[in-house]
């Protein structure tokens, strides 16, 4: 049904961004002040409140309606419109990107509390709101548009944001640096998404989601293409939401400030991904061979970005590498056509990592921006809210039983094990990598909280952050109790599932096709991998409580020290990708130089030259000038009268 | 013969009544009561008035108005043909005239106590109404009496500071060649009534089919058009003139004369086919290629522009080459004409009317030494002027690019696609001087401000903002302009 009124959605953050960014030019270089700060936050926080308010709204009006005719159209004005393509300023919302916009606005408004502590004092904070709003903007445009193009406007907004958010801080030169390399790799993986897009387009001479998912279940999209289309828009996504091979620049974006990590890096952004093949769920399903190179990649770096994350020493760094292998489940489960149960990760994921972020935020403020976990150390007597909370998030990460985490992940790989084919490597290397979850947890915990203080005591007496930071800690601390109520195991209780189910049920049904495991066995999984996060958990905190291992990452003689140099995957990509492009470039360099410049270089030079010869004509005498035009005169007349003209 | 006035005349003469009405009322207000007040007054009453009843033919697209037999209008017997679009280019030197007044209001005006100002509010009227004669002519005498009415009030103005010796200058020489261009236009309106006993234009094609006689007065007609066209290797004078003439004054010469002459050129051209497009291509790729060389190493603003204008000027001839070479093109290529001439007109008369304000702020200098830095240090002037040049050169977005475009997909479409990429080509070139521009206005340390400080001119500087608007709405949305 029309609903105009969820332009809102998207408009209110956008406007909140212009108003900040006024206020930003206003109050340049006055050095900050309480009262634009005030202003700033109110805008800032009051515009993604009100905006979750209005996807409450649609919603429950949503909720009201019939389950198959659950659909919420706005169109606001046409946008392009030549020979073929017509694309409209127009969204819908339906069941899947109902739940997505829920996460990013209410998730999103948390954040932006949060960040009124956090960022207070800084000398661009209107400047930090105008673009965490423009953010949100763009984000909720990438969910809720109904076309491809739409979605492609959001998914080029929030990488812009992500890039000036990274380098928030620009003038340190290596946040800077962090900031262009996100850019340019998920550059790398927008191409994909363009060359997918516009064959897709070719194919089905529409971009409408609609469009796509019928002519895929109607067979008119040949196969061949099919699967070029599918494997280059999951190259968009492996940029997007940091998969083998191009999750490189995701840790490098711990750069900027914490809570832009949390909400971009962690809970939203880096989503976008998986909101895309869950979108075309439809076309990927008949896209031959490419569900199962996602379910590889993501499996893949599921385990790949855990070893790397048991051994950093950056608890953001940790988080982050978390954030990649987290996101690798999530792949995992869309690869094994388990659509809903890579939802529903990602919004428990969204409730824990944010506030496992938020959490490392406040530790970093209390710690006045050290970041080094082996300098810090039995914090868990001076912020025991941050402590209590971070604790809550890490469970739900390690997956301890009866926290949301461990009923997401569970579900993803049981449904990857009953998957048949090669289910069961998938699900014992997400096994693998869930085991390796709980023990970098579980280090995380020791270093940061338990054991001694590793810091100087005589310089620094950590104290815990305003109640701005601690309430969105309380309130995403419990959505990462409760958030596991969404989807209960053995069918008990699924709401999530049902409520998606008129979206992907289709999708889902025709790529698991009769894969059927029985409850015995999803109970013995269960107790299987719930086991094992506890045992690993308690493991990993035992043993960094003992000794904080420091000499592990030496980078010469430690037992971690390939995978705490991330397995030289960037030093690999510097060897073989940036020099010889560096070095090509610089060839082109010199052509541009020497040949092309050097031409056009000579034309001017030779046209100055001649245009000295011609300027004699010009000498300012009446009477040559007189010749001239006699002269033309006769050329003219002879001309007509001989008939050469 | 001559009986009642039709409804037609009253239509094509009205602007001209007007235009003469304020004439006689400026000369008979100042025998009895002189006062600077009231002549501007009555001119821009005048100006006003010509463009009031010249407005319903422009507004008439495609429409035939009430009372009048079709459109193009004919009107005395003849004697005078204007088409809509003939009036929007009409519109355009009434403004441009406007324009040159209220750019003279605080500088012309005062020249040696206002002594001349009596002269130059006359003028600025008697020099449109040239111009709205000669653009509508299709008939010998119009045609002589236009291009004559419109000279010589220009002659008197380029030499209105009389003072300085780069005015009397300019207006000397611009009155020596101008008549010595007037007596080829005669003697070849004498040869082609001798040989084809017509002096409509249908002379041109009877010329073409008769003998020598009959040629050689149609090489004599274009030798005098090309004169005040500006085509080489008639253009040799402009860059004296227009850089010696009073600013304003160049303005109206810029946009009025040229526009004028083009249109003319038009009426008089030959029909499609016995003289083909080669000579008239060769003729715009001359001038092109001339004008460009010569701007490039000018060191003077207003000579730059100047030279700016030829080449535009020669432009203009793709055109024509492109009617040759395509037989029933005509609809079409006189709409690209009208509106380059518009859009090429606006682009001038912003161009010079900011370059005449920052003259003055640099103590009466254009020279690029002089200028240097002023687009900072006075930003709205600068930045029409910016603009304009952008315009000038073709950046879409302007109407200079509109024009220019308008004009090579006639030329591609009649079929002589390399002529419009050596046309183009040749445009390219131009950037050099433009940006030129751009760097001395904008990229240079703005020079130490010489000569005394400059009045304060409002009006003007309001004035400017019409040109510069106009660049850019024509150049987002043509349809106003681009009439038939």
């Amino acid at each position: 049904m029309d609903a105009p009124w969820i332009w809102l959605i998207p408009l209110l953050p956008l406007a909140g961004a212009a108003a900040n960014g006024l206020l930003h030019a206003r109050f340049l270089g006055a050095g900050g002040g309480a009262a634009p700060e005030r202003r700033a936050s109110w805008l800032g926080v009051g515009s993604v409140a009100l905006s979750f308010g209005v996807c409450l709204a649609a919603f429950l009006r949503l909720l009201a309606l019939d389950p198959e005719q659950r659909v919420l159209r706005a169109s606001l004005a046409p946008w392009i419109s030549a020979g073929q393509i017509d694309v409209a300023w127009s969204l819908a919302i339906d069941p899947l990107n109902a739940a997505m916009m829920l996460v990013v606005t209410g998730v999103g408004a948390l954040i932006h509390l949060y960040s009124t502590g956090y960022m207070h004092g800084d000398r661009g904070f209107a400047k930090y709101f105008a673009y965490l709003n423009l953010f949100v903007a763009m984000m909720l445009m990438l969910i809720l548009s109904d076309s491809l193009v739409g979605l492609f406007l959001g998914w080029e907004g929030v990488g812009l944001c992500s890039y000036l958010l990274i380098g928030f801080w620009y003038d340190d030169g290596e946040k800077a640096d962090a900031a262009r390399k996100a850019f340019v790799v998920n550059r790398i993986g927008d191409l994909g998404f363009l060359i997918g897009m516009g064959l897709l387009f070719w194919q089905t001479g529409s971009f409408s989601f609609e469009a796509v998912n019928d002519a895929a279940r109607s067979g008119g999209i040949p196969s061949g293409l099919a699967t070029v289309a599918g494997l280059m828009l999951f190259l968009g996504c492996c940029g997007k939401s940091a998969q083998i091979p191009l999750y490189v620049w995701l840790p490098d974006a711990m750069a900027g400030p914490t809570p832009v990590s949390a909400l971009i890096h962690a809970a939203t952004m880096v989503t976008s991904g998986i909101y895309l093949v869950a979108r075309l769920a439809d076309f990927f399903t008949f896209a031959p061979g490419v569900l199962p190179v996602i379910g590889a990649v993501g499996a893949a770096t599921a385990l790949f970005a855990a070893t790397i994350g048991l051994a950093q020493r950056d608890i953001k760094k940790v988080l982050a590498y978390s954030t990649v292998s987290q996101l690798g489940y999530m792949f995992l489960a869309l690869g094994v056509g388990a659509f809903g149960a890579a939802l529903y990760h990602l919004i428990t994921h969204a409730f824990f990592k944010a506030l496992l972020f938020l959490g490392a935020g406040s530790v970093i403020h209390a710690m006045h921006h050290e970041q080094d976990m082996f300098r810090m150390g039995g914090l868990r007597d001076r912020i025991p809210v941050t402590f209590r909370t971070m604790t809550v998030g890490a469970f739900a990460l390690a997956g301890v039983p009866l926290f949301s985490g461990f009923f997401s992940k569970d579900e993803i790989l049981f449904l990857s094990a009953a998957s048949g084919g090669g289910g069961w490597l998938l699900w014992a290397v997400g096994l693998t990598g869930a085991v390796l979850t709980a023990a970098y947890t579980g280090r995380l915990l020791a270093l940061t909280f338990f054991g001694g203080p590793r810091y100087d005591t005589r310089k620094l007496t950590p104290h815990e952050s305003p109640a701005s930071m601690l309430t969105p800690l309380r309130v995403l601390a419990f959505l990462s109790v409760a958030g596991g109520l969404l989807g209960l195991p053995f069918h008990l209780f699924t709401p999530l599932h049902d409520w998606l189910h008129p979206v992907l049920g289709g999708a889902e049904a025709a790529a698991r096709g009769e894969a059927q495991a029985s409850a015995a066995l999803e109970a013995v999984l269960m107790l299987l991998g719930g086991g094992a996060a506890v045992a690993s958990l308690y493991l990993g905190w035992k043993r960094f409580v003992q000794d904080p291992g420091e000499g592990l990452l030496d980078p010469r003689r430690g037992a971690l020290r390939h995978p705490a140099a991330a397995w030289h995957v960037d030093a690999f990509y510097t060897a073989f990708v940036v020099v010889p492009l560096k070095l090509f470039a610089a060839v082109c360099a010199a052509f541009d130089l020497l040949v092309v410049d050097g031409a056009v270089n000579f034309l001017a030079w030779r046209s100055r030259e001649s245009a000295e010869g011609v300027r004699s004509l010009q000498s300012g005498g009446a009477p040559e000038y007189a010749l001239w035009m006699a002269a033309g005169a006769v050329v003219l007349v002879a001309g007509l009268v001989f008939g050469a003209l | 013969m001559p009986g009642p006035l039709t409804p037609s005349d009253w239509l094509l003469a009205a602007p001209l009544l007007w235009l003469a009405g304020g004439v006689v009322a400026i000369l008979v207000l100042d025998a009895f009561r002189p006062a600077a007040r009231h002549e501007a007054g009555l001119a821009f009453l005048a100006l006003l008035g010509a463009a009031w009843s010249l407005w319903p033919l422009a507004e008439a697209a495609g429409e035939p108005l009430e009372g009048i037999p079709g459109l193009p209008v004919r009107a005395f017997s003849g004697m005078l043909e204007a088409s809509p679009g003939n009036a929007v280019v009409g519109l355009l030197c009434l403004g441009a005239a406007a324009l040159a007044g209220i750019l003279s209001l605080r500088s012309l005006c005062r020249l040696e106590s206002g002594r001349h100002r009596t002269a130059l509010w006359t003028l600025l009227l008697v020099a449109p109404a040239g111009m709205l004669v000669t653009l509508a002519s299709s008939h010998f005498a119009t045609l002589f009496l236009g291009i004559e009415t419109l000279s010589l009030p220009l002659y008197v103005l380029s030499a209105l500071r009389r003072t300085e010796e780069g005015s009397v200058e300019a207006g000397l020489k611009y009155f020596l060649l101008g008549a010595f261009a007037s007596g080829f236009l005669v003697f070849g309106m004498a040869l082609l009534y001798a040989g084809t006993g017509r002096m409509d234009p249908g002379a041109v094609t009877a010329a073409l089919e008769g003998g020598a006689l009959a040629r050689a007065g149609l090489g004599f007609l274009y030798a005098g058009l090309l004169f005040k066209l500006a085509i080489a290797p008639f253009h040799l004078w402009v860059a004296d003139v227009y850089q010696g003439a009073p600013t304003p004054i160049t303005a109206l010469m810029a946009a009025g004369t040229k526009a004028a002459a083009a249109l003319a050129l038009l009426h008089w051209a030959p029909p499609a086919g016995p003289l083909g497009s080669g000579a008239w291509a060769l003729l715009a790729c001359a001038t092109l290629a001339l004008a460009n060389l010569t701007a490039l190493n000018q060191e003077n603003l207003k000579r730059i522009l100047a030279l700016s204008g030829v080449a535009h000027a020669g432009l203009l001839l793709f055109a024509l080459a492109a009617l040759q070479a395509a037989p029933g093109s005509g609809a079409s290529v006189e709409a690209a004409v009208n509106f380059y001439l518009v859009a090429y007109g606006v682009s001038a008369l912003a161009a010079f009317g900011a370059l005449e304000l920052l003259e003055r702020r640099a103590g009466g200098h254009a020279e690029a030494s002089a200028l240097r830095g002023l687009g900072r240090r006075f930003p709205v002037a600068g930045g029409i002027l910016a603009l304009a040049v952008l315009s000038l050169a073709g950046i879409p977005g302007t109407a200079g690019f509109l024009g220019k475009y308008f004009v090579f997909a006639e030329l591609v479409r009649s079929g002589e696609v390399g002529v419009a990429l050596l046309g183009i080509l040749l445009t390219l070139w131009s950037f050099a001087y433009y940006l030129r521009i751009l760097v001395v206005l904008y990229m240079k340390d703005a020079a130490p401000a010489g000569g005394p400080p400059a009045v304060q001119d409002t009006p003007a500087a309001v004035a400017l903002w019409v040109p510069a608007v106009l660049v850019v709405l024509l150049g987002v949305w043509p349809a106003p302009a681009h009439l038939l």
